[in-house]
């Protein structure tokens, strides 16, 4: 079962810098596949300590190697923005993760230089950054994430357990038999002073550190921990622990806290901890509700509940006053920051500049804020504004050869799907750009789009595959059915053992509002979906002759096979329970029990390496379906896992320098194929 | 024999590095503690003077057996002193003319070349800017880069490249084809290659090149206007051609040459006038190459006869700088064995001294408005450091503490002294003498510089301090053809080595045996380079050295006619041939008197040292030790003329210490055991 993949577009945030090789050339909102090949993202925001200068990542594209470098510009707009780091020969991944140090004089990042990953410190005032030396004893520690202490003197970051001597032997030795679900090696929390520079273990080799966050006055850090190997296969296994900096044998876990739970933030006095875990509601794993308790242990009080939204994201910032928490979020087609009072009123929405806004960061006295400005129908910038809601200063828009508005807009729409609820979806028009497809009796091609998931949503950010789309002269629907989130935990829950069920006929029901309300040619209609949307393509291809081709990315396609072959299972247990209790829900949620019946053409794209939705799913029904006589094509990508795929279909910069291209190759392909010939062309 | 501009460069070799712990407080320093001295260098102050970038070169631990360098920054008040840039091959630091961004050379973590990949991908450039962010690579020259400067406008860097191997030519020395024409094309006694100019937009990168000729260019320098480029070239490699160089300018935009001068005297160090109407450079003479201090010379850019500018300076001219009014020129140089910093105005001549004293170190760089200059200084108690020079008062201000042990060491009284030679010429000397000394006869050990053509500056002598620490009093004779004390001492050996150079040495030590501080009976010589010339030649004259460590030596000048440096020799030395002249050479050769040689001696050699061949040392060795004279002969794998190993460093001048505490006072003495590095004394060198 793919798990909450969301649309991809979703997690990407974008904006570019001009690529080397693209030089002299103009982009037109009429995108071509080699096109989408240069484009780049900017992501991750940090505003400095004083307010007055933002660091972020900006991402060069697939065609440059996409590296990704950190960037600078003054708040105000006055100092432009420049690049700020720059990789050298053989380092191909870049540098990622800034942080600004308390006192603004350097910013922290994390780049592969050499052999492994470590974390560089960038002086302001001029020099070369210099890599803090993290070691274990004599053994080199790769960091994957960081904190600075508030009081500047401690760095605090997650690493996995070196491996001893005779485990390195062993490596050599080839004497590298694997018990599965064991981990030696386990992710731990790990301290850094900057004055004596000597590194210290915090949590224990015995379990996994999760996630941890900074007392505001630096004595202690706050961990989540839980089982390692595949302990949480068996379920929520968090415990959140106070752990002291100076002395790591000093610490205590805090009573009342969920297993579930996955973020921890202090409040400003640090008397209280916000937390993120799984609602009160009876909701999917990972549909998250932010909780406030005492630091000493205590009932936590559930903040978003009460207004039935969720948390989306896994940040949490309290409020400089500490009167509330907030939190990243979505609500139906939008993405915004919600603030949550501690006490007494409601929560409110924070931002309304444009519809979707991510990628919040604030400083310490919360002086002012940057997020990424997302909307449907312009390239997103990184922006300043000194509240969360203002319109603010565009700081940069990169891809500077692609116009920045002028793009096709989506507008948000609605139907009626069983039980009378309501659902919604984002409408693309076509383009008129050169070349599309021809409009027959004033009608257009159309691609129906399913998200991931399904605990998951589209929402209103750039899409450059979408555009790309559109170009083709097809419209877009890309539809949020239930089991989606942002529209209540009764919606998000409504897919309980009935994928393919009712969240199908919500589909159907797009399509039908699509026929019905817009020049839409029923001849020519195409599917894709990736992940839980490749799965709800398995679904189409088995209950319906509607569509003239269909694509599907890394779908699950047979439960039991899923469901003992995938990652972790804890998540979709709770949608059909175990394979083996329940043989039959989990027959009648797989699309291989439809095959049947399947007449449409259909396209596999499949990550060779995908440990999400493993190759076998997709093999599973290219056998079925050719067996079966009907056109099917599967297309293999080596090496790649099952978010990057996506990404790289999707457009995003991706170090794969040709399968988000070739994929997509293989998309146009497939639908033109088919809609001529259904036009008989 | 030495090239007449190299022995200063090998003096400063000579001071060696940082003690690993420090010696019990007031000891004086020990062998390990010279070894591990910390060097600063080549500082740059950026245009407005406000901050210097300096390089700081610390030994690696100890069984790397290399030093690596770093380049710091620091502000002109001496505060905020950090590194700057991280890699040990970065070099060449400069600040672009307005002061926001900072070029180098670098090699950092290239990517093997597919098509060569065992050829060096040599360094490239790059730039960092002064307010934070990290540095860009800007050229991709293969074959890389040797030489750059910024072009006026700060948006263009120009830069000389060695011409890059063909694929022919690649081919050719891959199949085994690689037969050496010695002194054909860019050939001289080994392979070569000529180079070019070229410019590179500092933006976005393409390269342009500049000159086409078969040619090698040494010195270069932009137009204020970034037409033309100033340079000094040669389009031959033969060894001992140097005075083949001459000044020209090139046009940038076709590569156009106009050459300046006509002469056989080697010239550098070129550069233009602010307005760009005059060219100015640093050559001895405007004929034939004479023996005789560098000068500085203009000629207008348009052509014509140059002109002696700093006629009424005799020492030795290091740097110069041009004020921006184009009146007068700053300069730094060695005048009398002591450092100095002047003012030199164009149209008088007249010399006006900004500074000068028992000191010893160049201006390295000024600042825009030539207000400020920048330095490394060290004085006879004092080791090197980065100084601020005030162009106007002379003041200094310390930016630099490198080896801060150095002040808790016992260090050797210094003082000049003076006496008359045979012929009545006036000779001064530098004494080194115990900490603790009052009065009675010490060992004395005579050092030799090396040149001849160099001197014994006021300087921090390491060695110096740890021969006085085991109680020696050591002299150092500025002989005649010293260089800083004018033309007319420089000459002092024309036609005449082992000569009046010789009698300049015995009567110094005839003084101090006259005034009670030298014991007569336990003298001993060293000498490096032309000093191991002039130390073989002594112990072939008197047997009154009880020991004696040569290094680097010539002992027949006819056999080292051709095979080392032998421009100086056959010009001014001796004078002539070996065919023509060969009673000169024989009689001027300590190897026609090696027969004579009675003192226990230790030679050292470089295997790879071109400038005396080692051949030389094995004659000397073989002759003493055919006789039986107490001889011992150490070779050092890879080392050039001045050695760069840290371990051979340091062997060396252990076996030269056993050697002459052994045959001159009867001590058996030896090294002690390099104490273990702790981590403190590694993190001390990281700081």
């Amino acid at each position: 079962m793919p798990k909450s993949v969301l649309c991809p577009s979703l997690l990407l945030l974008v904006i570019g810098i001009t690529p080397a090789a693209a030089q002299g050339t103009t982009y037109t909102t009429c995108v071509n596949n080699e096109q989408l090949r240069h484009y780049q993202t900017v992501s991750d925001p940090q505003l400095s300590p004083d307010g007055t200068r933002v660091v972020w990542v900006q991402q060069e594209s697939t065609a440059d190697g996409a590296a990704s470098h950190l960037w600078m510009a003054s708040s105000d707009g006055s100092a432009p923005a420049r690049q700020l780091t720059f990789s050298s020969g053989s380092d191909r991944s870049g540098e990622s993760s800034p942080q600004w140090v308390p006192d603004g004089s350097a910013i922290l990042f994390i780049a592969r230089r050499g052999d492994a990953r470590q974390i560089f410190r960038l002086p302001l005032a001029g020099g070369d950054a210099a890599p803090i030396k993290l070691q274990a004893g004599t053994d080199d520690l790769s960091p994957r994430s960081f904190e600075v202490s508030p009081n500047g003197q401690w760095l605090a970051f997650t690493a996995s357990q070196p491996q001893t001597p005779q485990q390195k032997k062993d490596q050599k030795d080839k004497r590298d038999a694997v018990i599965v679900g064991q981990d030696e090696n386990p992710s731990r929390v790990w301290v850094y002073s900057f004055a004596k520079r000597t590194v210290a273990a915090l949590t224990p080799s015995t379990t996994e550190a999760r996630a941890f966050a900074w007392n505001p006055d630096s004595s202690t850090l706050a961990v989540i921990t839980g089982g390692v190997g595949d302990a949480s296969d068996l379920g929520p296994d968090s415990t959140l622990e106070i752990r002291d900096v100076a002395d790591p044998n000093q610490f205590r876990v805090v009573d009342g806290v969920p297993r579930t739970a996955g973020a921890v933030a202090f409040s400003p006095d640090g008397r209280q901890l916000a937390i993120t875990a799984q609602s009160g509601y009876d909701d999917p794993p990972g549909v998250s509700d932010v909780y406030v308790l005492p630091t000493s242990g205590g009932t936590p009080a559930n903040l978003t509940g009460p207004s039935d939204v969720t948390a989306a994201g896994r940040s949490l910032v309290w409020a400089k006053d500490g009167t509330g928490v907030y939190v990243q979020t979505q609500q139906h087609t939008r993405d915004a920051l919600l603030k949550l009072p501690v006490k007494g009123s409601a929560p409110s929405w924070q931002a309304a500049a444009t519809s979707a806004v991510s990628g919040f960061h604030t400083n310490r006295e919360q002086t002012g804020w940057v997020f990424i400005a997302q909307a449907t129908a312009r390239l997103p910038p990184v922006v300043y504004a000194s509240t969360p809601g203002a319109t603010g200063t565009v700081l940069s828009r990169a891809n500077a050869d692609w116009p920045a508005n002028g793009w096709r807009g989506a507008t948000t729409v609605s139907w009626k799907g069983p039980d009378d609820l309501t659902i919604e979806g984002l409408y693309f028009a076509p383009s008129t750009c050169a070349g599309g497809a021809p409009v027959l009796d004033g009608k257009s091609p159309m691609i129906l789009m399913a998200h991931g998931g399904p605990t998951g949503a589209f929402t209103e950010t750039f899409s450059p595959f979408v555009q790309w789309l559109t170009t083709q002269g097809w419209a877009v629907l890309e539809v949020n059915p239930r089991g989606s989130t942002g529209y209540g935990h009764a919606f998000t829950a409504a897919d309980r053992n009935d994928l393919g069920g009712k969240d199908f006929e919500d589909e159907m029901a797009g399509l039908d509002w699509a026929l019905a309300h817009r020049p839409v040619d029923s001849r020519r209609l195409g599917m894709y979906g990736y992940s839980y949307g490749g799965e709800m393509a398995g679904f189409i291809e088995g209950k319906t002759d509607r569509f003239a081709a269909i694509v599907s990315g890394a779908p699950v396609i047979d439960q039991y096979s899923e469901y003992g072959t995938e990652d972790g299972s804890w998540y979709d247990r709770w949608f059909f329970g175990q394979p083996w209790q329940r043989a039959a829900d989990a027959w009648r949620q797989s699309p291989l029990s439809y095959a049947r019946n399947a007449k449409t053409p259909l396209l596999l794209l499949q990550g060779e390496s995908d440990t999400t939705d493993p190759m076998g799913q997709s093999l599973e029904e290219y056998r079925a379906l050719r067996q079966q006589g009907v056109p099917v094509r599967l297309v293999t990508f080596p090496r790649e896992n099952h978010g990057p795929l996506s990404g790289g279909i999707s457009g995003e910069p991706r170090s794969e320098p040709w399968h988000g291209f070739q994929a997509r190759s293989e998309i146009l392909d497939w639908f033109q194929k088919y809609f001529r010939k259904a036009v008989g062309q | 024999m030495t090239r007449r501009d190299s022995p200063l460069g090998f003096l400063l070799v000579a001071l060696l590095l940082v003690a690993v712990p420090r010696p019990a407080r007031g000891a004086p320093p020990s062998l390990d503690d010279i070894v591990d001295l910390v060097q600063v260098s080549l500082p740059q102050i950026a245009p407005d003077g406000s901050r210097i970038l300096y390089t700081r070169t610390t030994l690696a631990p100890w069984k790397e057996n290399t030093r690596v360098s770093q380049i710091w920054i620091v502000r002109a008040d001496g505060s905020d002193r950090h590194a700057f840039l991280n890699d040990n091959k970065d070099r060449d630091v400069r600040w672009s003319p307005d002061g926001s961004r900072v070029a180098f050379l670098a090699e950092r973590d290239q990517p093997k070349s597919r098509t060569a990949p065992d050829a060096d991908q040599g360094a490239q450039l790059y730039v960092i800017r002064a307010d934070g962010g990290e540095a860009r690579q800007v050229t991709h020259h293969e074959g890389g880069i040797s030489r750059y400067e910024w072009a006026a406008d700060g948006a263009h860097l120009f830069f000389v490249a060695d011409n890059p191997e063909t694929d022919a030519e690649r081919a050719a020395r891959r199949a085994g084809d690689d037969a050496i024409y010695v002194d054909e094309g860019p050939n001289g006694q080994g392979p070569g290659r000529f180079n070019s100019l070229w410019m590179v937009d500092v933006a976005d990168g393409p390269e342009r090149r500049i000159t086409r000729e078969p040619m090698f260019i040494e010195d270069f320098m932009p137009s204020p206007d970034g037409r033309r480029i100033a340079i000094t070239f040669r389009t031959e490699n033969t060894r001992n051609g140097s005075y083949h160089t001459e000044v020209a300018l090139i046009d940038v935009a076709d590569g156009s040459r106009q050459t300046l001068t006509h002469n056989e005297a080697p010239e550098h160090a070129v550069s233009w006038s602010p307005d760009g109407r005059t060219i100015a450079y640093l050559a001895p003479d405007n004929g034939d190459w004479d023996l005789a201090e560098d000068k500085l010379w203009t000629v207008p850019a348009s052509g014509g006869t140059p002109h002696l500018v700093s006629s009424t300076f005799g020492g030795d001219i290091g740097r110069y700088f041009w004020a921006p009014d184009g009146q007068t020129v700053v300069f730094s140089g060695v005048d009398r064995a002591r450092g100095g910093v002047y003012r030199l105005d164009l149209a008088s001549g007249r010399v006006a001294t900004i500074a000068h004293g028992d000191w010893s170190g160049e201006l390295d760089s000024v600042s825009r408005s030539r207000l400020a200059g920048a330095g490394v200084r060290s004085a006879p108690n004092a080791a090197p450091d980065v100084q601020l020079v005030d162009l106007k008062t002379g003041a200094t201000t310390a930016l630099s503490d490198a080896n801060p042990q150095v002040r808790g060491w016992t260090l050797a009284q210094f003082r000049a002294v003076s006496w008359k030679s045979r012929d009545g010429r006036p000779i001064e000397g530098m004494l080194w003498l115990p900490a603790d000394y009052h009065s009675g006869r010490l060992p004395l050990l005579l050092s030799v510089h090396g040149g001849p053509a160099g001197v014994w500056a006021t300087a921090f002598r390491p060695i110096d301090e740890v021969y006085s620490g085991l109680g020696w009093a050591v002299l150092e004779p500025i002989v005649r053809g010293t260089t800083s004390f004018g033309d007319q001492l420089l000459d002092g050996n024309m036609k005449d080595i082992g000569g009046g150079d010789y009698e300049d040495l015995m009567t110094g030590v005839d003084a101090l045996v006259a005034q009670g501080i030298a014991d007569p009976d336990h003298l001993a010589i060293r000498g490096w380079s032309y000093g191991g010339v002039l130390g073989g030649w002594t112990i072939t004259q008197t047997g009154r050295f009880k020991a004696a460590s040569l290094g680097a030596m010539v002992t027949d000048w006819r056999s080292e006619y051709a095979m080392g440096f032998n421009f100086d020799v056959s010009r001014w030395y001796i004078g002539g041939t070996p065919w023509d002249h060969p009673d000169a050479y024989l009689r001027q050769s300590s190897y026609t008197h090696v027969a004579q040689v009675t003192t226990p001696t230790i030679l050292f050699h470089g295997e790879r040292d071109t400038t005396d061949t080692i051949g030389q040392s094995m004659m000397f060795y073989q002759a003493l030790r055919d006789r039986q004279v107490p001889v011992r002969f150490i070779r050092f794998p890879r080392e050039p003329h001045g050695f760069t190993e840290p371990h051979h460093q340091r062997i060396r001048d252990a076996e030269e210490v056993a050697w002459l505490m052994k045959y001159a006072r009867g001590i058996n003495w030896k090294a002690p055991d390099r104490p273990l590095e702790t981590t403190t004394s590694t993190a001390r060198r990281e700081q």
